[in-house]
């Protein structure tokens, strides 16, 4: 099956695009489908997205056909065919 | 309150912008009758209030607790060298009414919490979101679904910018598509210019929901990478389940 993933931000620069159709298993959860961009991508495309080593504490928004992921199992949400994951990051300031 | 007609001064001041199709003068009177709230007077407060005055909304109630710095310069364009140390409601006052004297600017030195929102914000047409921190923007989003009053969301970054308009029933709130309350940051970088970009999308917004044209940016967010110039908006979806606005609370 094949899920849409759209970068936002630096992850556009990590993945030298904005959006991207990937072809995963059925029943992939998204860790699984970020552990195989981050294979394609490299060590800071997977810090990045997990917000670990220089990027500690930084948390972005996974949103799956405009729901966030916190809504439903967070990274082990499974995906299904058609989604839409846009991983978005954290914008605060005024 | 009375329903205000359109001086002969405001028909020549705001010309260009009746022209506008579905505008008119009805338009503009609506503007005129209209009350507008706009809490925090910072990077996106200060250039949202300029165009709400100059566009003509009919009253402008700006909110903001602290004092100008130094550091608030290269973005808060309402602050200027010599406003350093005033408060920020007080000089925005000043040189709002020095644009266009036909606005009423209410400047009120607070800080919105849960306890003051209703006195502080009280009862306006649209609230323009100019705040720096995830607290304050959650209190607004909470007390304008519970009111109905349409809620215009802005915050930036860096070159990065994003905005929503949350009207109740229409689409999400932000606890919906925030579930859980983004991390907040001390001190944001931050282009002066991407605030003030997205704060003309604000009182784009605004203006199209108060005079009734367009299409408002409900259940989209628009997402502006000012690095690579690219604009996308993602769907967001309202939850049915969500404790501020949901049906199912
Ligand atoms: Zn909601």
């Amino acid at each position: 099956m094949r899920v849409k993933v759209k970068y936002f931000a630096l992850l556009r620069e990590l993945a030298g695009k904005r959006e991207e159709d990937v072809e995963i298993d059925e029943e992939t959860r998204v860790e699984e489908l970020l552990e195989k961009l981050s294979e394609r991508y490299g060590e800071r495309f997977r810090d990045y997205v997990y917000g670990v080593g220089e990027f500690r504490g930084l948390t972005l928004m996974f949103l799956l056909n405009g729901r966030n992921i916190e809504l439903m199992d967070g990274f082990k949400t499974r995906l299904r065919d058609g989604d839409t994951l846009s991983i978005l990051p954290p914008v605060v300031g005024g | 309150m009375s329903f205000q007609e359109l001086t002969q001064s405001e028909l020549e001041r705001y010309d260009r912008q009746i022209l506008i199709p579905g505008w008119g003068l009805e338009g503009q009177k609506r503007l005129k009758n209209a009350k507008v709230a706009v809490v925090g007077v910072g990077g996106l407060g200060c250039p949202a209030s300029l165009y709400l005055t100059a566009v003509g909304v009919g009253k402008i109630r700006i909110i903001d607790k602290e004092k100008f710095e130094l550091s608030n310069l290269n973005r808060q364009i309402l602050g200027y060298q010599t406003d350093l140390g005033r408060f920020k409601v007080h000089v925005a006052r000043e040189k709002l009414k020095m644009l266009n004297p036909g606005v009423e600017v209410e400047p009120i030195v607070a800080e919105v919490t849960r306890d003051n929102v209703h006195e502080v914000v009280g009862d306006v047409d649209v609230v323009v979101d100019g705040m720096d921190n995830w607290r304050t923007r959650l209190v607004l989003n909470e007390y304008c679904v519970s009111h109905g009053i349409p809620f215009i969301h802005a915050a930036v970054s860096e070159m990065y910018g994003q905005i929503t308009t949350i009207v109740a029933g229409n689409g999400p709130c932000l606890k919906c598509i925030f579930p859980r309350t983004p991390p907040e940051a001390e001190k944001t970088p931050v282009l002066g210019a991407t605030p003030a970009l997205l704060a003309s999308l604000q009182v784009m917004e605004v203006v199209k929901l108060i005079i009734g044209i367009g299409e408002p940016l409900i259940g989209r967010m628009l997402f502006i990478d000012g690095r690579t110039m690219r604009f996308e908006e993602v769907r967001v979806e309202k939850r049915e389940d969500c404790p501020v606005c949901g049906s199912k609370r």
